[in-house]
């Protein structure tokens, strides 16, 4: 069995700017790895706005946009992530 | 994990994509949900982000807007101490980027310390009592760098007025503290300073009065009169060497010290300052050494000043040095520049303290060394020697272990002009007549009374117009007057006296408390032939006495 040296789970967070609603997101997601997954996954947060190729490349449709990089396949998921169990099943963890 | 294709293309191909398309399906309908519940803020289509306007929205991104404009760090906390947003101004001030520490504890950003404890307390029971806090604390930034911050905290109110949180808006102060600190260090070393003013210059003065008992009680004794004597002008001499670096402390302060150069021999200057600081030297019972290389050693200098520089080098190597040690003087030329080196066995000078040594108001523990002084001599010497373009350092392999300062100063091109039939100053005229002019009697008397015990025919008057009445039935050869006199002053005198058939070629020459290139200047202007300092020392009297003795025939007057 291949082991994988980096973190078990690879999460990016694509948010427009410092909203209230992306960092009301920024936080519930934060809060809710730290609770279920602490140690064991990566998250980034990318700001769109700063960055604006990302948005075509990643085929983005709404913000702000959880997606699951890590293990495939890869899944997103769209809101300010406040229902955590929700985003939790959807990512089957 | 590892990522591992699972059969062929073409074996899983329908599978996936039914997999796909319903993972895409659920992912839309999230989308819309998302939307119809105010869950979104932006709808990307390509490259271009459209934000969706809400009835918050316009006064929210108002807020956004101001927050970032404001110099101040601005940080939001939840009630978990959770950080919910920070601002451009925090970014730029921790290195960090906003959504890579949102949701993270307020550590993330930096370590908070408090002044006191006790204030943390305060705080919190401050916020939880009105709602706000402002206080001052230490940040320690992930860099090591430590920042002293002004802070205002602010309870968030949720919609029905429950707390959800708290606004941190914070100024760096770290320049006004260091700035404050800066400010009561000079305050306290000024206080030092005028506490050992006042300690040094009182010193002087007891013995000095004791002195005086034992001249009413004891006049009889002439041999503890000599020995007395001999204490309170070793006493004196301290007293006019302690106000002397004062006033070229403050003129250097000021940039009002001039130099008055002139080319020398360096050696010169040397024999001048060994003269002065000898009986230091020998009352300590230290061994003199005095090598020198081959001379000449000419410098464009000032010859008081640089004989100053010297004398404090040999003073200090006198006073730093336990009864009994050696003193050695190098002088000597060195490529450019010529060098002078005071080299003891003393007390030396410990590594840590010897980068301050030049600084003000630093001294050797004085109870330690037992030697007094006021620690402003190093630092007027230093000063001395940079506005000769030359260098002054100090060398010392640590404590007892002695001590040796170089002075460094360019070697001129110009020797100095051998002077002619120089006076020596001890061949003294005893038929000059002087007259002595001062306000203050005790100054004239005793001025007079010097005077007279160089065989020279002396007289003291008290104001300018006894002076001039005086004059014309003495006809003096030397006249010595005091400039500042009340009712007719020295410089009204003077001219008065040039007027006169006598006075016209008689050596007038003012004593003043002021030597500064301007008062001589109007000395000058006002007919005075030279301009002397006080208070007047007997080897310049020597020589002025000297001078007018060979300018002058004996059969004369």
């Amino acid at each position: 069995m291949l082991v994988h040296a980096g973190p078990e789970y690879v999460f990016q967070l694509f948010v427009g700017g410092q909203t209230a609603l992306a960092n009301r997101a920024i936080v519930n997601v934060r809060t809710a790895f730290e609770r279920h997954l602490k140690g064991r996954y990566r998250l980034q947060v990318i700001d769109v706005r700063k960055v604006p190729t990302v948005a075509a490349a990643e085929q983005l449709i709404a913000l702000p946009t959880l997606v699951k990089k890590f293990p495939v396949p890869e899944v997103r998921f769209i809101g300010d992530l406040s229902d955590s169990d929700l985003f939790m099943t959807r990512f089957k963890i | 994990m590892a990522f591992r294709r699972m059969g062929t293309r073409s074996d899983n191909q329908h599978g996936e994509d039914v997999t796909g398309m319903r993972q895409r399906l659920a992912e839309l309908e999230d989308t819309l949900h998302a939307i119809r519940t105010g869950q979104v803020d932006a709808l990307v289509h390509g490259h271009d982000i459209f934000t969706l306007e809400s009835a918050e929205s316009a006064s929210n991104r108002f807020r956004g807007q101001v927050l970032e404009q404001i110099s101040e760090t601005v940080v939001a906390l939840d009630n978990e101490e959770r950080i919910t947003y920070i601002n451009e101004a925090a970014e730029a001030q921790y290195g960090l980027a906003a959504t890579d520490v949102i949701g993270l504890p307020l550590s993330s950003l930096f370590t908070l310390m408090w002044m006191d404890p006790a204030e943390e307390r305060a705080s919190a029971a401050a916020i939880d009592a009105h709602g706000h806090w402002r206080g001052e604390n230490i940040h320690v930034k992930h860099s090591g760098e430590v920042m002293h911050v002004e802070t205002v905290v602010n309870a968030l109110r949720g919609p029905d007025g429950e707390r959800i949180g708290l606004l941190t808006v914070m100024r760096d102060v770290t320049q006004r503290v260091k700035d404050r600190e800066a400010l009561a260090e000079s305050a306290r070393q000024k206080d030092h300073f005028l506490a050992t003013l006042a300690h040094e210059l009182r010193n002087p003065l007891a013995p000095i009065m004791n002195g005086l008992q034992l001249f009413e009680t004891d006049g009889d004794d002439a041999e503890l009169m000599t020995t007395t004597r001999r204490m309170m002008q070793r006493q004196l001499d301290h007293l006019v060497r302690l106000v002397d670096d004062l006033m070229d402390m403050s003129r250097i302060s000021r940039g009002k010290l001039e130099l008055r150069t002139e080319d020398l021999d360096l050696e010169k200057v040397l024999n001048v300052a060994l003269e002065t600081s000898s009986h230091l030297i020998d009352r300590s019972g230290h061994r003199l050494e005095v090598q020198i290389g081959p001379g000449p050693f000419p410098v464009h200098g000032d010859t008081t000043r640089l004989a100053q520089i010297i004398s404090n080098l040999l003073n200090n190597a006198a006073k730093y040095t336990p009864h009994g040690g050696a003193i050695t003087v190098r002088l000597r030329k060195v490529e450019k520049h010529v060098e002078l080196e005071v080299l003891d066995t003393g007390i030396g000078i410990a590594p840590d303290h010897i980068d301050r040594i030049f600084d003000m108001f630093t001294q050797v523990d004085a109870s330690q060394s037992g030697a007094g002084g006021l620690g402003i001599g190093l630092n007027l010497s230093k000063r001395l020697a940079l506005m000769h373009a030359g260098t002054l350092a100090a060398e010392s392999r640590g404590k007892n272990k002695g001590s040796r300062f170089i002075l460094r100063l360019p070697l001129s091109e110009y020797l100095p002009q051998a002077a002619e039939n120089s006076s020596t100053g001890q061949e003294v005229a005893e038929h000059l007549r002087v007259l002595v002019v001062d306000d203050n009697e005790d100054v004239a008397n005793t001025t007079a009374l010097v005077l007279s015990r160089l065989k020279v025919e002396a007289h003291a008057v008290y104001s300018g117009e006894e002076a001039l009445a005086r004059g014309a039935a003495l006809q003096p050869h030397l006249v010595l007057m005091d400039l500042g006199m009340p009712s007719m002053s020295g410089h009204e005198t003077c001219r008065h006296m040039r007027q006169e058939k006598w006075g016209r070629g008689v050596t007038i020459v003012a004593v003043s408390g002021w030597g500064q290139d301007g008062d001589r200047a109007r000395s000058k202007e006002a007919g005075f032939d030279e301009h002397m300092v006080k208070p007047l020392e007997l080897h310049s009297i020597k020589r002025l006495l000297g001078e007018l003795a060979e300018g002058i025939p004996k059969d004369a007057g």
